[in-house]
């Protein structure tokens, strides 16, 4: 082996080319690139999230940020500083997976490259075969020329992509899915991300509640909780409107919700019916690319008051109530403004009171969940009701307010009853309201294909392993064929051993009788 | 039997697989600590019969629910029992000789039951409306079976560290530098600690064996742990309108996927078990030791031409050799490394064209050796501390400066980078590359030796 190499004693006259800035560069990339930096990021990326679950999220519970707020008061500005209320909006969350996404990409350009030239090429040379650590050889009768016929349909029946070189020689090469496969998922989590980002950005998610026989129209004054991506403009609400025919619930014997479902038709602006369908929880409707879900349901007891004079204080109104999920009762409020002083009335409904000694626990009123008997029981209170301040529309402030009358007044539906002020309040019609969840995430068509893909990739990228057989054949002397088999396993070198023996043995028998069909 | 009935046959079925499993644990934690073959098979033949009362347990609940038994975390840990104990049971199948790990795989499955039980202890009872869907059943089904397979995945993986240390201990230690030195009372003491430690630790599988469960394990669990984040994901789409929100589930299901990515890719590299590497110029045979430590299942040769340096590096596979003529035959080692030595060869060219001759096709060479820095500030000060300062302080500090202004010499007249790499391509060897340490005073160039 005469390759010339020039000695150090010659670099040492003629000063090695200093590496520039170019090298710097190329250098840095390189590093960027390399699985090193790759396995460093992820572990990064994994500890960032660990702490997005040690610190309340605002976005996931913002009552329990603002609790961490009242019990740190000295620690959670300067937590809420690093973002550490918000791990993953976070600006260096965000660093780290842009960096193992340009990572990513850095190294999947030249491996996607790599892989084209190899597919473009053939299956390389072999060289001297007896220097590779998986071998096998076989002696048989046939001429060389059908031994090396018969190592040809062997290999290709194993899928081997063949290629003859000089002196004889036959090298084969499969397991290309590995690579593929590992690219493909590398390319779909690429895209799962930017189908996320995208969905995020254009895309909305809000709250709306609506009464039974109402119709809702799709514009952001009429949703109670609204929250728009990055680039999402209210004008691109689609032009829609919601009626809430039927609303229904059930129980399971341990009083358990079974079920609750919606009919819901959707109208255009003009009042077209669209379409209607059943919304129930799983089972979402469509409606001009707006995912409608049933996320919750409250009562609206109808709520009459009269002045002494018989006179309308409060004309029948919808009074919203807030239900406890726990027990099925729910509470409101009706503001008597026009009376002086001002008279707050605050409610609680209960669908099937049932009083001791029925109760568990000796409990002296306890609440059947099914709406069985109804019933609405009103606390009055007169003096200022502060109508000005802000407040929440379920309670009243009693700050400046006392106590009208000793005792609650129970009213079953179309029941009236008189306040200790003379006044006279109905309880006129009991309906039900619906809260539904509307989004609009135009990424999801594409985060699923991309899951999909990822999936198929995954596999082949973890089983399929990469090698190469080379194969000779040469007179044994004693008028038969000597033939060697080489072959090189770039992952699963211990499965290969033994493949390549199989490999050998099916030569071998390839020889000697007609070919087979299946091995 | 009416449901009540059968969801109490249920809860005393799970705690008879509970109890069972503690016993097994403790007969194999017996077989394991004194080596008695008879606590092992009995522990077999109770974990058998605690995983058929488990098999009850989740079966008499979903007849008493009337719906797959996974609906909440204590249903979701009875499932885990039952897989983690049946994985482990497959594996014996095949691997007889990790029945001593049955009771590194019983203590996570009790644990995650007993958790289960005392916890989130949930009577049987029907689901809430969200989770009436059939995309959670499939999720959680998954997320069942993947969390136990990567389980124990993780029990295969903690051993295998703790094994591969005990390896390494084992390893004869160096012989004292001072000949002669008498052993103190306390060195005894320690020895025999050591000792004690070592034949309990011995009945463990061999850390290649470890080594290779573990990974088995993990590339069959993580594609089911993938599937089941993107059930999941489906189903929270279906229920709520939005397939990702970060709560505790998803963000914990998302880390653990990282760290099990972070698992695969470090598997992708280095060398594996049954491969030869030979370290050149290994002189005391650091490196071949780090070398050994990486990879249990290789074999590493260390090689030096100096009789004083391998007196030194102590027992284990050392050998003489010089750089030029290895003791080796062509193509008969898969990696061959040479740290600060390449340069100090009277014919380095030789020596890289002595290197390909012994490594087999597709064999790699790193060669780790000083080299020019790329930064030029750096650069010039490094130039300056070698050729000024060095000299000055060898003189006045050690007794060989002769030594050290070689090495200030040698170093300076060293190709750079780009040089080496290309006398790498020369000798025959392929994809050559290299990686600068400390800002290029040292670089790291690799090559594949081409068929």
């Amino acid at each position: 082996m005469a390759v010339e190499l020039r000695p150090p004693a010659a670099s040492a006259r003629r000063p090695p080319r200093r590496p520039g800035l170019g090298d710097t560069l190329r250098q840095a990339w390189r590093e960027y690139r390399s699985m090193r930096t790759a396995l460093v990021l992820l572990v990064v990326l994994a500890a960032a999230s660990i702490l997005g679950s040690l610190f309340p999220q605002e976005g996931l519970s913002p009552q329990r940020v603002d609790q961490y707020f009242a019990d740190h008061p000295a620690l959670a500005p300067v937590l809420e500083r690093l973002g550490l209320f918000d791990v993953f909006g976070s600006a260096w969350y965000m660093a780290i997976y842009l960096a193992l996404l340009g990572a990513l990409v850095a190294c999947l350009v030249p491996r996607t490259r790599a892989l084209y030239r190899v597919l473009r090429s053939r299956p390389p040379r072999g060289g001297d075969l007896a220097r590779y650590r998986t071998r096998a050889s076989l002696q048989t009768p046939a001429s060389p020329e059908q031994a090396m016929e018969a190592a040809r349909r062997t290999l290709r029946r194993s899928r081997y992509r063949l290629a003859e070189h000089a002196g004889g020689e036959l090298a084969g090469e499969k397991g290309y899915l590995r690579e593929a496969a590992s690219l493909l998922f590398h390319v779909s989590l690429l895209v799962l991300l930017v189908g996320l980002a995208y969905g995020k950005g254009y895309g909305y998610r809000g709250q709306a509640a609506i009464v039974e026989g109402e119709t809702w129209a799709n514009a952001r004054v009429g949703y109670d909780s609204f929250s728009p991506g990055r680039f999402f403009g209210p004008e691109r609400l689609a032009p829609f409107q919601l009626r809430l025919d039927d609303f229904t619930n059930s129980f399971h014997p341990d009083n358990t919700p079974r079920e609750f479902a919606s009919r819901l038709t959707a109208l255009d602006l003009d009042g077209r019916e669209l379409q209607s369908q059943r919304v129930a929880p799983n089972r979402p409707m469509t409606v001009d690319g707006v995912r409608i879900f049933q996320s919750d349901y409250g009562y609206v007891p109808v709520v009459r008051v009269q002045g002494r004079d018989g006179k309308d204080l409060v004309a029948a109104q919808e009074v919203l109530t807030l239900r406890d999920p726990a027990t099925e009762w729910s509470t409101g409020a009706v503001r008597v403004t026009r009376a002086d002083p001002q008279v707050g009335l605050e409610l609680t409904l209960f669908t099937g009171l049932v009083t001791a000694p029925d109760c568990p626990g000796g409990a002296p009123f306890c609440n059947d969940p099914r709406l069985v008997r109804p019933v609405l029981v009103v606390l009055a209170y007169q003096g200022d009701l502060q109508a000005n301040r802000a407040q929440s529309v379920f309670t009243l402030d009693r700050s400046r307010l006392e106590l009208l009358g000793d005792r609650p007044l129970l009213l079953q539906p179309g029941q009236s009853r008189e306040l200790a002020n003379g006044m006279v309040v109905s309880f006129t019609d009991l309906k039900q309201y619906s809260v539904f969840t509307l989004a609009r995430d135009p990424g999801v068509p594409v985060v699923a294909v991309a899951a999909g893909l990822l999936l198929l990739g995954l596999i082949p990228s973890l089983y399929v392993t990469r090698r190469r057989v080379w194969v000779r054949a040469a007179p044994d002397g004693a008028g038969g064929t000597r033939v060697e088999l080489a072959g090189l396993a770039l992952q699963g070198k211990a499965a290969f051993e033994q493949e390549l023996a199989r490999l050998a043995e099916q030569v071998r028998r390839g020889t000697l009788g007609p070919p087979e069909r299946s091995t | 039997m009416s449901p009540a009935e059968l969801a109490s046959t249920s809860d005393t079925l799970a705690w008879l697989a509970v109890l069972s499993y503690v016993v097994a644990a403790t007969l194999f934690g017996l077989e394991f600590a004194y080596g008695t073959r008879w606590f092992g098979v009995a522990g077999l033949t109770v974990t058998v019969a605690g995983l058929a009362a488990n098999i009850g347990a989740a079966v008499t609940r979903g007849l008493a629910v009337d719906r797959v038994p996974w609906g909440n975390m204590y249903e979701f840990s009875i499932i885990v029992g039952i897989i983690t104990v049946a994985g482990y049971l497959v594996w014996l199948r095949r691997r007889p000789e990790i029945r001593p790990l049955g009771v590194f795989v019983l203590l996570p499955a009790v644990l995650a039951m007993a958790l289960g039980g005392l916890v989130f202890p949930v009577p049987a009872g029907p689901l809430v409306p969200a989770l009436n869907s059939r995309w959670i059943v499939i999720h959680v089904a998954a997320a069942i079976t993947g969390s136990s397979v990567l389980c124990l995945a993780a029990v295969f993986s903690i051993l295998y560290l703790v094994k591969e240390r005990m390896e390494r201990r084992q390893r004869p230690p160096a012989p004292p530098l001072v000949a002669g030195a008498a052993k103190t009372a306390d060195r005894v003491e320690v020895d025999q600690a050591v000792a004690r430690h070592a034949r309990v630790w011995d009945r463990l599988p061999s850390a290649d064996t470890l080594d290779h469960l573990a990974y088995r394990t993990t590339a069959f669990g993580f594609p089911i742990w993938t599937f089941a984040i993107i059930a999941g994901a489906i189903w929270a789409q279906a229920a709520w309108g939005r397939y990702w929100g970060w709560d505790p589930k998803e963000t914990w299901s998302f880390i653990s996927w990282t760290v099990f990515a972070a698992y695969l890719h470090a598997r992708a590299t280095g060398l594996t078990a049954g491969e030869v590497a030979a370290d050149v110029a290994c002189g005391t045979g650091a490196l071949a030791r780090e070398l050994e430590a990486l990879a249990p299942g290789a074999v590493v040769v260390g090689l030096d031409f100096s009789q004083e340096m391998l007196k030194r590096a102590g027992r284990g596979r050392f050998a003489a050799g010089d750089a030029l003529q290895l003791p080796l035959a062509d193509a008969s080692v898969d990696v061959v490394t040479i740290a600060f030595g390449l340069r100090n060869l009277p014919e380095p060219g030789q020596g890289l064209l002595e290197f390909r001759r012994v490594l087999r096709p597709g064999g790699r060479l790193v060669v780790c050796e000083f080299s020019t820095p790329v930064v030029p500030v750096l650069r010039e000060v490094y130039g300056r501390y070698l050729t000024r300062l060095m000299p000055v302080a060898a003189r006045r500090l050690t007794s060989d400066p002769e030594a050290y202004q070689y090495l200030a010499r040698s170093i300076g007249a060293w190709p750079d980078q780009p040089a080496l790499a290309r006398w790498l391509q020369e000798a025959g060897f392929g994809e050559v590359a290299w990686r600068n340490l400390t800002g290029g005073i040292v670089a790291l160039h690799r090559g594949v030796a081409r068929p």
